[in-house]
């Protein structure tokens, strides 16, 4: 539009007058993907960045061949944002939002006023959500969790398990967010975060996942709102546009050309030929005026290397459209990039997995590593299958689409393997754990959980991988990850399994791709939970084993009887804690599982104690079995031992029911402070000889 | 004909492996990769010897705990007929049973909540006294909560180490995750060490005094061998809220700094110490699981007084030679003996100076392809040649060989590389290895009976890990190392050579 000249003129505005009005202070914009990979030295690729970035490009014609960046869209933008708010910002961007890439437009008081009831005159459709109820602190968890604090700073308060970092560890600037509460009311800030691109179609925020209450909580959050109702928060108040004054703005803005940034329903092409503006705004005819940016020295050497290099229509790489984008905000690529150790902590997930349980992979060989529909979906934040990883990946706008088809377009995959000596069942086998490699113990299958670490999904490999890429990983994983817990079964090519296809390197990896491309069944070995496989059965004896129990504990003692009465005994407090009838347990995750999760009795009729204030004068000493057995519990009260024992025993109607021996080794002992019993149980004492001793008979 | 032209190849290649000369006999493995795993396996069905703990009993057997929760006798497990060897079933129902110990007329199991005595008082050889020794530390029922041990150390000392909690219902401010214990005879606790993360394995050397081996992961850069000792810390923090019990010797005095090198990270808090050897990350292994101390008087090979250490994912077992620089521990690891057929758990040695391998793969992965094993090593006589000892001299390292070296070969500087680098001390999982320079090679000097070799080398550094590289040495024959690489932890440079 301007032409060569124009811009050198552009540049040389800014230089003389701004970048040595502001110094070279460090509210210059930011182009978080400029400051990280080209501040330190000006270059081409930098400048290119930037001038797609700063929106240069939406006026000038040098193509960057990098994806669209406009603002937001200024229809409905005065319901959304507050009137003295937008003002102040079209006085002094900068100032209002610092880093802001909006330049200053060097508008008057009396053209702002105008543009101010021009935007009062754009409607736009919608109406926002009104909470019920919102979560300021939870938002709080959520801003930190789900990635906002990739891009965003990070807040003082919130309180991370090992520590918050230490400002020194920030190696790049975050982008700064306004005083939000000066600009959004709860509604309008809701609204934007659940439709990003609604608003901003061609910014660079992109839009997570959210779920129903999550964008009120992290509105909330960002506006410090304390929980409440939220349709008593305050609402902007709704504004009245002069018609007038509106037409005015129109003409302002129309003639500084906002439309090639911004979206504005009603603006047409060109500044009308003959309109003439009223006479207090008649000082106004020199349009255009030139935008200003408070530009970093650095920033303007870049500039002026990409503008004076002339290329018109040079190839842009997919590194620097990652760049402009941001991914590596949270990607590594080429070893460099990806959060620093500072915002490295923020980054949570399932620690098992190390650090590649909570931080995104690296976009190094992607292109050749995804196949070109999965990479769709996931640019598209359609597809997930690190689901340990609390940071989203989240949906970027039509601006993402250039990076797909450049991406797909330098995808050259070598097709070096094949799948002609791959057996399917091999594959099954291979994967499995009878024989196999063992995969499933850390990777999930579909639906079925592995059995140790949730490891990503590996049902859906040819869905997501090139096959080359399988075989090139699985020969030397921690070249693609350093910290990976993959292990390598193929150090330096060579099979550690040579019993299946005589250790094939190249036969063993195609057939597990083969075995999940074939989608039949599963790999070997993986157990049915549900069929009482590991039931333990009392047949003979009574069985006594530890074990994490429901409602009982850590130190939970069971003791199965072969007459089918059970007993849980909490060998912490020394007190009986459960009788159960019929099947006795479950030890599936207490002897399979590596992760014991507490039991529960597998039949029915399940009596419990009441739960007491923990006796401390009594304490469990361990137990001894009887000949047929039995454990009698050893217990210590006031210095001295005290023995326990429950025993089946039948009445005379032949039910069968527990006898419970409490034997005392002294008298101080018989006031016994934790001796208590189970209500909904009938009970009987039976008459001792032994003064030490007492005998109750439990049935139920 | 054919056979002698093999034996020529492998002979004037140099190539011996330690298969050849540490004999494997499998005593009881599963032949597949399920056994405990099968669909339809049911816990009545056999002996699923899923090892977790060894020692060897004064009545000359060994005794193994299982992850389901019991102990076997193993009689005649040193026989060569598979038939000879009895299992004899002493005791069942525990939980995670990690460690066994014979004491006194019993045995002492670590189980995740406490600390058993088992005893057989009716002469049947089946426990029937289970008696809690200990308890107190707290068990809240997440999945990475486990005891080790006993180990009883050279001053009648019983220690216990617990783990950090990990995943869900975690509660590491509860007392006593992630500590070295010890158990006083009434079964009171006294929090010696804090700052372990998973420490899996103790053992303790020829003078007694007692060690343990963590994992590499959360503030540990890689898996370190550390002296077990009162008043330190180990580098974890997610425990140390224990630090406050009445019990505690270790009162850290620093505010413990995230993200620094391991250098720094000692400056500033005093009460942090370095592990007497670090196993770096897949050059060494990547879990180490156990220490058992070669003390065999040479009927197990030439490296008695070494430590060997259990190394779960690379199912191997590596080798540790410590010497005491300015009264501590430091020293070097190399590999040992690999390619066992699952992940090793457990060490200990017989009356036969064999070494009990017990292994289990359930539920973390390992190269091994069998669920579980028990395997027996025993050394056929042939000195292997290897690098025997490093130890740190005040310009270089000293290195002595199983087997007189070839001297033209070991004088020649360009038979050794070396290079250095350190860690980063940090919350996050394990370590870069950092700040990399290579050392110049100086003087090689060889001694009169070719078994030393005298290093002197340039820009060694204190508190960095120093990767020696040994390919140009050979043997008389002019064979070749068999694992030519050392990696020496040079806390301390000694002052004078003899220390």
């Amino acid at each position: 539009m301007f032409g060569e000249n124009g811009l050198t003129f552009l540049i040389i505005t800014v230089l003389i007058g701004l970048g040595v009005l502001q110094g070279f202070a460090q509210d210059n914009p930011i182009v978080i993907g400029y400051e990280r990979f080209h501040s330190g030295e000006p270059s081409f690729e930098g400048g290119r960045l930037l001038f797609n970035e700063l929106g240069c490009v939406n006026c000038h014609d040098q193509p960057t061949g990098l994806p669209v960046r406009n603002g937001p869209v200024l229809n409905g933008i005065l319901q959304r944002n507050q009137l003295d708010w937008v003002r102040a910002f079209l006085k002094n961007p900068n100032e209002k939002k610092p880093g802001t890439v909006m330049p200053d437009m060097l508008l008057w008081d009396r053209e702002i006023e105008a543009v101010l009831h021009f935007l009062g005159s754009l409607e736009s459709d919608g109406t926002p959500i009104v909470f019920k109820f919102v979560n300021a602190e939870r938002g709080m968890a959520l801003y930190h969790e789900f990635g906002c604090v990739a891009c965003h700073a990070p807040n003082e308060q919130f309180s991370l398990p090992e520590g918050r970092p230490e400002q020194k560890d920030f190696t790049y600037p975050s982008v700064a967010l306004p005083k939000l509460k000066e600009k959004y009311d709860i509604h309008s800030l809701s609204d934007f975060l659940y439709n990003v691109h609604k608003y901003r179609p061609q910014g660079r925020m992109p839009q997570f996942l959210l779920d129903k209450e999550d964008g009120g909580d992290i509105a909330a959050y960002l506006l410090n709102h304390q929980d409440g109702e939220g349709h008593n928060y305050p609402r902007i108040p709704k504004f009245s546009p002069d018609p007038a004054l509106a037409e005015i703005g129109r003409v302002v803005v129309e003639s500084h050309n906002c439309a090639a940034c911004h979206d504005i329903s009603t603006i047409k092409e060109t500044v009308p030929q003959n309109y003439q503006l009223p006479a207090e705004f008649r000082n106004l005819e020199q349009f255009p005026r030139h935008p200003a940016y408070p530009l970093s020295k650095s920033q303007l050497l870049s500039l002026e290397t990409y503008f004076y290099a002339k290329k018109n229509h040079p190839t842009v790489n997919a590194n620097l459209h990652i760049q402009a984008l941001n991914c590596m905000a949270c990607h590594e690529r080429d070893g460099i990039g990806g959060p620093d150790a500072a915002r490295q902590r923020y980054f949570t997930g399932n620690r098992d997995l190390g650090d590649c349980g909570r931080i995104p992979p690296p976009l190094t060989g992607v292109e050749n590593k995804l196949k070109p529909s999965w990479l769709r979906s996931v640019l598209q934040g359609k597809l997930k299958v690190r689901p340990y990883i609390e940071t989203q990946m989240p949906v970027y706008g039509p601006s993402v689409i250039g990076l797909f088809e450049m991406l797909a377009g330098n995808s050259v995959p070598s097709i070096t393997h094949g799948l002609q000596s791959a057996n399917v069942e091999v594959g099954r086998k291979l994967l499995g754990t009878q024989g196999g490699y063992g995969c499933i113990t850390c990777h999930d299958w579909g639906k079925r959980k592995s059995m140790g670490i949730s490891g990503l999904d590996l049902s859906i490999i040819p869905d997501r991988l090139h096959l080359d890429w399988l075989h090139q990983y699985l020969r030397n994983p921690s070249a693609y990850r350093d910290h990976t817990l993959m292990p390598s079964f193929w150090p330096d090519g060579a099979a550690s399994n040579k019993e299946i296809l005589g250790g094939d390197t190249e036969s063993q990896i195609s057939s597990i791709y083969a075995f999940a491309l074939s989608g039949e069944g599963a790999p070997e070995g993986f157990p049915d939970k549900n069929t009482k496989d590991f039931e333990i059965v009392p047949t003979d004896k009574p069985v006594v084993q530890r074990a994490f129990f429901e409602g009982v504990g850590t130190h939970a003692l069971l003791v199965g009887f072969p007459e089918g009465i059970h007993l849980a005994f909490d060998g912490k407090s020394g007190q009986p804690a459960a009788l159960w009838k019929g099947a006795f347990f479950d030890a599936y995750r207490t002897w399979f599982s590596r992760f014991p999760e507490f039991e529960k009795p597998l039949g029915d009729e399940v009596i419990r104690w009441p739960e007491t204030e923990l006796d401390t004068s009594a304490k469990y000493k361990g137990y001894r079995l009887d000949e047929a057995g039995i454990p009698e519990f050893i217990l210590k009260l006031n210095g001295a031992e005290v023995f326990e024992r429950f025993s089946p025993q039948g009445d005379p109607r032949g039910r069968v029911g527990f006898q419970r021996r409490i034997r005392y080794t002294n008298e101080n002992q018989l006031e016994d402070p934790r001796l208590n019993h189970p209500k909904d149980i009938i009970k009987y004492e039976e008459v001792c000889e032994d003064p030490l001793e007492r005998t109750f008979f439990y049935q139920w | 004909m054919v056979r002698l032209a093999v034996a020529c190849i492998l002979v004037s290649t140099g190539f011996v492996t330690a298969d050849a000369i540490y004999d494997r006999f499998e005593i009881l493995t599963a032949n597949s990769k399920t056994a405990s795993r099968a669909q339809n396996w049911k816990p009545s069905e056999g002996l699923v010897l899923e090892v977790s703990g060894m020692t060897w009993t004064s009545d000359n057997r060994l005794a193994v705990t299982i992850r389901k929760g019991e102990v076997w006798f193993i009689n005649n497990v040193e026989s060569d007929s598979l038939e000879d060897i009895e299992y004899q079933l002493f005791a069942q129902g525990l939980l995670d049973p990690l460690g066994i110990l014979e004491d006194g007329d019993g045995f002492l199991v670590a189980q995740r909540t406490e600390l058993t005595r088992l005893r057989d008082t009716n002469g049947d050889d089946v426990a029937d006294e289970y008696l809690m020794e200990a308890s107190g530390w707290n068990v809240s029922g997440s999945y990475h909560g486990y005891t080790y041990g006993p180990l009883r150390d050279g001053q009648g000392r019983l220690w216990i180490t617990t783990n950090v909690d990990m995943g869900d219902l975690s509660d590491n401010n509860a007392a006593w995750r992630g500590w070295g214990l010890t158990i006083e005879p009434n079964g009171n606790l006294t929090g010696h060490a804090g700052g372990m993360r998973s420490p899996a394995g103790l053992g303790k050397n020829l003078e007694g005094d007692a060690f343990f081996v963590d994992q590499q992961g959360t503030w540990m850069a890689a898996t370190p061998i550390h002296h077990l000792r009162s008043g330190v810390f180990y580098g974890n923090i997610e425990g140390l809220a224990s630090q406050n019990l009445p019990e505690s010797l270790l009162k850290i005095s620093a505010e413990i700094p995230d993200g620094v090198f391991w250098q720094e990270a000692l400056i500033q808090v005093p009460e942090l110490v370095p592990p007497a050897v670090w196993l770096p990350y897949n050059k060494i292994g990547r879990s180490g699981t156990d220490i058992q101390v070669i003390d065999q008087d040479g009927a197990f090979g030439p490296f008695d007084g070494q430590l060997l250490i259990g190394e779960f994912s690379n199912v191997a077992v590596n080798r540790v030679f410590l010497e005491k620089v300015n009264d501590e521990y430091q020293g070097a690891c190399f590999q040992f003996l690999n390619k066992f057929p699952s992940g090793v758990v457990r060490l200990a040695f017989g009356s036969d100076s064999s070494l009990y391998v017990g292994m289990t793969n359930r539920g973390w992965s390992s190269l091994g392809n069998r669920a579980y094993g028990l395997v027996r090593v025993r050394w056929n006589g042939v000195t292997p040649f290897e690098i025997k000892e490093m130890w740190a001299k005040p310009d270089g390292f000293e290195l002595t060989f199983t087997q007189p070296v070839d001297p033209a070969s070991a004088s020649n500087l360009e038979s050794y590389q070396m290079s250095n680098f350190t860690y980063n001390y940090q919350s996050s999982y394990g370590s870069e290895e950092l700040r990399k320079e290579s050392n110049r090679i100086l003087e090689a000097e060889v001694s009169d009976d070719r078994k030393r070799v005298r290093l002197k080398i340039d820009g060694l550094r204190e508190l960095y890990v120093h990767e020696l590289h040994v390919n140009g040495v050979t043997n008389e024959k002019g064979e070749h190392l068999m694992h030519p690489e050392a990696y020496y932890t040079l806390n301390k440079i000694p002052v004078n050579n003899n220390k």
